[in-house]
């Protein structure tokens, strides 16, 4: 809210200096932009908007902390001399525990005087005429919205606080229909709704240049009811905002005599009975004050006397080792808040920080956090380069009620669009970029349930087409990363001719995806979540192998369509277990005289036997084995 | 004597000056070999006395060894020259940096903070992205229809279970509490959501560090020990730091942080405070036996004060051109 330093000062007079006094506020009570001048905009906390968000408020406020005499407003109380009042009738007492009306007649609509208008202005609020000015101007002085009504336009004379009719129709003063339902309050005569309570005033009893008698109201209205009001309805006005946040009902009659002070001062009129119906005074709360308690949050070694000096400095009365708490102070609640009071008056810049004594303890155990960790380290380290990006996608499972954009409005299943949009804009700069990403993805279950679930996505894009030394390098860096975090039992099984799974065990826990747009992409995703439950980290020992190896190549002429992979996988079953110690897919070769669909493959095959060292006639043996199967199971020529 | 003094002389000044390995050679052929001047010292010797056989002998013996090492030395000398002319490797020429990755600078700046904290026992968990109302807000004392929900605008899921992208990294105060009972001193980094246009410092999603530390009498004065001492360490010594009253419905009393790092303005860091009674009731904690503190600060905002990135979106746009500059 933005305050005039001058008219601030007719309350503080002995004020300190415009930008020492923005300082101040912000180191005990709340945030300021001062740009000099005569305004200040002071950021109200939500909890203290009920109270400090107007003069009187703030003023006290600001007496306190800058330690200076505060000028406490007087109201000067007005005579009644015309025997009318403006009854009311309140059906809806527990929404709106108190409502006050005055009856003044004889008035004289006029433009406002400067100060008025200059007041206003201050605060960013526009004059209209010297009666609505000072309803406004009393709302930012005491921190009671008022409304004030033309009396002769109110049938029935007087007000009723009600419930709307579903369907009735309000015309607002800057002319909307607003067609309102039971959940909105509203003040009405015996015919029509005249005003939405507490939001914004109606047509039917506004006040016009001929207006000579008023009905001046002030009310406390429900908080969370003006809260949803607002936001079902749409309207925001100083006033619902105010209500929000919750007003005591303790400002009505302050807000109300103000307003008839200045009433009477700046446009005449006899002020009649005013009528006020508060059935239930809330009671102020009491709250224990325990210095000892006090010290022992904050480190701090105040005396009693210390203590309750700094609440009845902000207006708490003491009650032996109680204090009654202000009653528009509708933030306190209990002790805590005590505590913040006097912490931020004593200065939270004056409490020395000390080292805490505590008893170690042991790390709390984070599997995917270790594994996250390691995981990045592995990519970084085989060459990929982390990327960020956003956790929606034009398509999932699981959509956003609330979302920002099109593009956005789906919470993300996968990490491969986010890599590879980030891949393509890349390629405009590199001719090759390898990319990875770790975060979080959202899908749907069997039973519906929104899961969340960690993945490493990573992604080799290039601008050069189908070339499978990308691919390999991708796999390569899959195999060597499930290795390295301790994933044991991995196959890969192809989906179709683009997609391999990943599998642990008999679980899948990712997929190899190949894409070719413009540019060639080869990409993996790993289910992190589901690795770190399968890491085995404890590695043991195994002896140096004693005997030599032998190395054999072995190159055949086979269909084109046949997958490596099965011909490795036969290879494998085939040969001796514990004498074929690696085998290694070496070269491929099209020959032109083998026949269009077909090519030459050269795989590499070293034989060690752990017991003895291996002669050449049992290597040939192994050799002879697996070209019989390969035989078998596949139409193969040897080289 | 004179001639064995006069023959040495002579002798390494002609070594001196052979630069060649053919005038190398034919100095060995005049001074080592079976015609050099040096036989012709021994032959000399056949019609001595045996007295000055024996000193003469002995002072060309020795001279032949030092012929011998200089002849040696010099070869050494001729081979290295002869070696460095042909070489094929120019040192000179530019390095040819390795295929490295690189993990991102949130990453960077969240290990960062993760070795602070961890190095004041504080351990580090997780959180689910995708929360409920309850843990986001009405655990922490942000009830329904009530203003303090609008300090954050929030990302909501379409279901009919209340289910949002969290706005802030505090629930996973509460899941924590749930399960562990005090003391305890945690942190939490991760992602959080916001329902807010995008701007140079808005992002719909960023990154938050939670902070707990709770306790029979943890208090204020060690949260601003151990507020003070991160900063310390993050910002590496030159900072100026500044606590102010503030609101967040979970804490009270609360607070904010503000550092100013050389003569910037002061730019807040971080919202804190002393765990509010009813957080803690939610966790069925007695709040008469137990009080802490608790924090929360974003990683992006940290990120952008201390390497000067003017704008948070550049963290989420994936341009190697900026990643690879840290």
């Amino acid at each position: 809210m933005k305050f005039s330093y001058h008219i601030l000062k007719q309350f503080v007079p002995n004020l300190p200096p415009i930008a020492e006094l923005a300082e101040k506020i912000t180191l005990h009570l709340f945030e300021v932009e001062s740009n000099g001048g005569d305004v200040l905009d002071i950021k109200i906390l939500p909890n203290r908007y009920s109270d400090a968000a107007c003069y009187w408020g703030m003023a006290r406020e600001i007496a306190v902390i800058c330690n200076v005499p505060h000028q406490k407003p007087k109201t000067k109380k007005i005579r009644s001399l015309v025997k009318k009042a403006v009854s009311v009738d309140n059906s809806m007492p527990h929404l709106c525990p108190r409502i006050a009306t005055a009856y003044v007649e004889n008035l004289r609509i006029a433009r406002s005087p400067d100060w008025l208008i200059n007041a206003l202005e201050a605060s960013g609020i526009r004059s209209l005429n010297n009666l609505v000015d000072i309803t406004n101007y009393v709302m930012l002085e005491t921190g009671q919205p008022l409304h004030v009504f033309d009396y002769e336009k109110i049938q029935g004379g007087g007000i009723i606080v009600r419930q709307a009719y579903d369907g009735e129709i309000v015309e607002t003063l800057d002319g909307k229909k607003i067609s309102l339902t039971p959940s909105t309050l509203v003040l009405a005569d015996t015919e029509h709704a005249l005003d939405i309570a507490g939001i914004k005033g109606g047509t039917r009893a506004e006040i016009t240049d001929h207006t000579k008698i008023i009905a001046l109201t002030a009310a406390s209205v429900d908080g969370a009811l003006i809260y949803k009001t607002v936001k079902r309805l749409g309207i925001v006005t100083d006033a619902a905002i105010r209500f929000s946040h919750n007003v005591h009902p303790v400002l009505v009659d302050r807000g109300l005599c103000r307003a008839l002070e200045l009433i009477q001062e700046l446009c005449g009129g006899k002020l009649g009975i005013i009528t006020d119906i508060y059935p239930k005074p809330i009671q102020p709360l009491v709250i224990a004050g325990d210095v000892k308690k006090y010290n022992a949050l904050t480190g701090c070694a105040l005396t009693d006397k210390e203590f309750f000096g700094y609440l009845i400095k902000l207006g708490f009365r003491r009650a032996g080792k109680k204090v009654i708490s202000p009653a528009e102070r509708t933030d306190i609640e209990g002790f805590h808040d005590l505590v913040e009071e006097v912490a931020r008056l004593y200065g939270w810049e004056r409490i020395v920080p000390v080292a805490p004594c505590v008893t170690l303890m042991s790390p709390v155990p984070n599997a995917i956090g270790a594994c996250k960790d390691q995981a990045r380290a592995l990519a970084a380290q085989v060459g990929y380069t982390e990327i960020y990006t956003h956790s929606f996608n034009t398509a999932g499972d699981i959509p956003l009620e609330n979302p920002l954009t099109q593009e956005q409005s789906f919470l993300r299943a996968s990490l491969l669009p986010g890599l590879q949009k980030a891949a393509e804009q890349n390629l405009r700069f590199n001719h090759e970029v390898r990319l990875f990403e770790i975060g979080s993805v959202f899908f749907k279950k069997t039973n519906y349930e929104p899961e969340e679930e960690i993945f490493l996505g990573f992604i080799i894009s290039s601008i050069k087409n189908a070339d499978s030394e990308n691919t390999r390098a991708l796999r390569g860096s899959v195999e060597y990363m499930l290795n390295n975090l301790g994933i044991e039992n991995v196959a890969f099984v192809e989906q179709n001719k683009n997609t391999l799974i990943i599998t642990v065990g008999d679980e899948a826990i990712g997929q190899i995806a190949y894409e070719q747009n413009k540019y060639a992409h080869s990409r993996a995703e790993i289910n992190l979540t589901k690795l770190s439950l399968h890491r085995k980290t404890a590695k043991e020992y195994q002896p140096i192998a004693k005997y030599p190896s032998i190395t054999r190549d072995l190159s055949i002429v086979i269909d084109k369509h046949i997958r490596i992979g099965k011909i490795i996988e036969c290879i494998e079953k085939t040969a001796a277990r514990d004498t074929l110690q690696k085998l290694d897919f070496i070269n491929r070769y099209e020959d032109k005289n083998a026949g269009a669909h077909k090519h030459s493959l050269t795989f590499r095959m070293v034989f060690r036997n752990p017991h003895h060292t291996l002669e050449d006639k049992e290597a040939d043996r192994e050799m002879r084995i697996i070209v019989a199967a390969l035989k078998e199971n596949f139409q193969v020529e040897i080289r | 004597m004179e001639n064995i003094a006069a023959l040495r002389e002579k002798a390494l000044q002609e070594l001196k000056q052979a630069d060649t390995p053919e005038a190398l050679e034919a100095w060995r052929i005049r001074y080592l070999g079976r015609k050099s001047a040096l036989r012709a010292l021994f032959t000399n010797l056949a019609g001595k006395p045996l007295e000055e056989k024996k000193i003469l002998g002995f002072r060309i013996n020795n001279l032949k060894k030092e012929f011998a090492t200089a002849y040696r030395d010099k070869q050494k000398e001729l081979k290295t020259i002869h070696d460095q002319r042909t070489t094929d490797i120019d040192l000179t020429m530019p390095g040819i940096p390795p295929a490295a990755g690189r993990l991102h600078l949130l990453t960077q700046v969240e290990q960062d903070i993760k070795r602070i904290f961890t190095g004041l026992n504080f351990s580090a968990i997780e959180g689910p992205e995708l929360e409920t109302e309850w843990y986001n807000f009405d655990a922490l004392n942000i009830p329904k229809n009530h203003p303090t929900r609008d300090m954050q605008d929030t990302l909501w899921v379409k279901s009919d279970k209340g289910l949002l992208m969290r706005t802030q990294t505090s629930p996973v105060q509460i899941r924590y509490m749930q399960k562990h009972l005090p003391p305890f001193q945690i942190i939490s980094i991760g992602r959080v959501f916001r329902h807010e246009a995008t701007d140079a410092s808005h992002e719909i999603n960023f990154y938050q560090c939670e902070g707990l530390m709770v306790g029979e009498d943890i208090q204020l004065a060690h949260f601003k020990y151990i507020i003070t001492e991160f900063l310390r360490q993050f910002f590496g010594g030159a900072v100026e730091s500044r606590f102010r009253p503030s609101y967040f419905p979970f804490v009270e009393p609360g607070a904010e942080v503000d550092v100013k790092i050389q003569n910037s303005a002061w730019l807040e860091v971080m919202g804190a405070g002393m765990v509010h009674p009813r957080v803690f009731e939610a966790v069925h904690y007695d709040p008469k036996k137990v009080q802490g503190f608790a924090f929360g600060m974003g990683l992006d905002r940290l990120a952008m004060i201390k390497y000067s990135i003017p704008d948070i979106r550049l963290l989420y746009t994936s341009d190697l051109r900026f990643i690879n500059q840290f």
